[in-house]
């Protein structure tokens, strides 16, 4: 039987459920999604007490970089009123708490190590940071930075690697990707793996989990498709962030790529080279339409 | 979804040489606290400024409700501005910056949450627009506090701070220097208060006079640090 449980929120998420699969093995699992408002304190308190967990995930995040840029109020309330709710009830019933925190809470000047000084830019970046500066204050808490995420598959990624297989799979044989856009790769079952990691060794504190090397997302996208054998039939024309401007206005920093310092520390086989987890990541799905 | 929004605030600037700033940084400040709160005050501490800053500090006080002006009948100093800021505040949370608009009163924004686990939010300066000699003061400033105290602050009088009423009922303030940052950083910490601090940005002074590093100032400071130090202050 299953001794502990373990709160996740935010569980409808490409995070969330590859942390559901890993945790489900040795926890006994309660996911919750939308049905929770984490920016409502007294339903935050009231559902942690009746769950009683001995751990929570706290995913629950507004992600949509665009959507948080033109709705601010949303998505402080969501990114960092959520975490304080559901980090002060934490901490007055003594829970450990997991939170995902971004590479957007740094300016994209270089690559960028555990403890280097944030500067967000844009309303994603800070209200995550202030999010993040929540949970620093209690003990108990382990903060995981991430950079690009990829799992979920065909029906739950919605980000950059399925976007661009969903594009092949409608029909396109040409795709413009920005080649200017730097940034590390967090996948998504790595991701929940460490948490699960770092979690049963009370390794409380603050980390990078995302795989070994940055890439372009023209460099993503190449190998996606070489994986996937497209690499004849799908040509890919390099642009410039410019190009996309208009559909993604939200200010990104340059570079989203973060050093994992610590983890690859602590233990070198949590980490790998972003090619090996990406090319894992294709084989683990059916992609293409038939 | 429930967005916040603070009962009230007290929002506060320090005025000195200000004319040109003021009635840039009054509308953007008005505004601002009108999209967090529905009650608040705005306090201009105008320091004895030579200028004409009193005579546009009484004429931005006419033009919005929310505005009111305190007089040095002359110059007092940083500390002793904050001092009549925070005894002229009426509400709930307690809000600075000073008034030549080198911070960005919005950049307070994403960061209000804090004050859901904080009693004291502060802002640091990411980097500093002044000059090596004001940025080695600030940085002589934070070690004297090291030294002294045994607190380590990245940007102790960074002026972008706000104060839960409760934390200002207990602790007393005593500086009339610009040690008060430091004063009342040491004494919340003391009283068992909690700090958070984000991140800001310095922006360059488009117009007005820094009376930062007149020596002046830096004798007091030191001379209120060490008094404090001492337990005569």
């Amino acid at each position: 039987m299953k001794q502990k449980t373990i709160l996740i929120t935010g569980a409808g998420g490409m995070l969330g459920d590859a942390m559901v699969r890993q945790f489900s093995d040795a926890w006994k699992v309660v996911a919750v999604d939308r049905d929770l408002d984490v920016t409502r304190s007294v339903d935050v308190e009231k559902y942690i007490k009746k769950i009683k967990p001995h751990a929570i995930a706290h995913l629950a995040a507004m992600t949509d970089l665009e959507y948080c840029e033109s709705h601010p109020a949303e998505a402080y309330a969501t990114n960092a009123l959520g975490v304080a709710n559901v980090v002060d009830c934490a901490q007055r019933l003594d829970i450990p708490v997991i939170f995902i925190s971004t590479a957007r809470i740094f300016n994209g000047k270089k690559i960028f190590h555990e403890h280097d000084a944030a500067d967000p830019i844009g309303v994603y970046g800070q209200s995550k940071y202030a999010g993040e500066i929540i949970a620093r204050s209690y003990s108990k808490s382990i903060i995981i930075r991430a950079g690009w995420m990829v799992g979920g598959g065909p029906t739950k990624d919605k980000k950059f690697v399925n976007k661009i297989i969903q594009r092949v799979n409608a029909g396109d044989v040409e795709l413009k990707i920005v080649e200017d856009a730097l940034g590390s790769i967090s996948y998504t079952y790595d991701v929940a793996s460490t948490a699960e990691y770092l979690l049963t060794r009370k390794a409380y504190g603050i980390y990078h989990c995302v795989c070994d090397g940055g890439a372009t997302r023209f460099e993503i996208a190449e190998f996606v498709m070489k994986e996937l054998g497209l690499a004849k039939k799908v040509r890919i024309a390099r642009v410039d962030s410019g190009h996309w401007k208009k559909e993604y206005f939200s200010p990104r920093p340059a570079s989203e790529r973060l050093a994992n310092t610590i983890l690859k520390k602590m233990n070198p086989s949590l980490t790998r080279p972003w090619r090996k987890a990406l090319s894992d990541y294709l084989k683990r799905f059916q992609w293409l339409d038939r | 979804m429930t967005f916040l929004k603070l009962s009230s605030i007290s929002f506060f600037c320090p005025a000195y040489h200000d004319s040109g700033n003021l009635p840039k940084l009054i509308p953007e400040v008005v505004t601002f606290l009108s999209s967090v709160t529905d009650v608040f005050e705005v306090i201009i501490v105008e320091d004895g400024s030579p200028d004409d800053t009193g005579r546009v500090a009484d004429d931005l006080a006419r033009q919005y409700s929310q505005v009111r002006v305190i007089h040095h009948p002359k110059n007092l100093g940083y500390g002793a501005a904050l001092r009549s800021g925070f005894q002229a505040a009426r509400y709930d949370f307690i809000m600075y910056t000073d008034g030549d608009r080198q911070y960005d009163v919005n950049e307070f924004k994403p960061y209000l949450s804090l004050l859901a686990k904080y009693d004291v939010i502060s802002g640091y300066a990411i980097s500093k627009n002044v000059s090596l000699r004001r940025r080695l003061q600030s940085w002589t400033y934070n070690v004297l506090l090291l030294a002294l105290f045994w607190v380590w602050y990245r940007d102790a009088n960074c002026s972008m701070k706000v104060y839960r009423r409760h934390v200002l009922d207990t602790i007393k303030i005593q500086s009339t220097s610009a040690f008060i940052d430091g004063e009342m950083l040491i004494k919340t910490k003391r009283a068992g208060f909690h700090i958070g601090w984000f991140p800001v940005h310095h922006l360059p002074r488009m117009t007005g006079i820094a009376s930062g590093s007149n020596i002046t100032v830096i004798a007091d400071t030191i001379r209120d640090m060490i008094l404090f130090r001492i337990g005569l202050l």
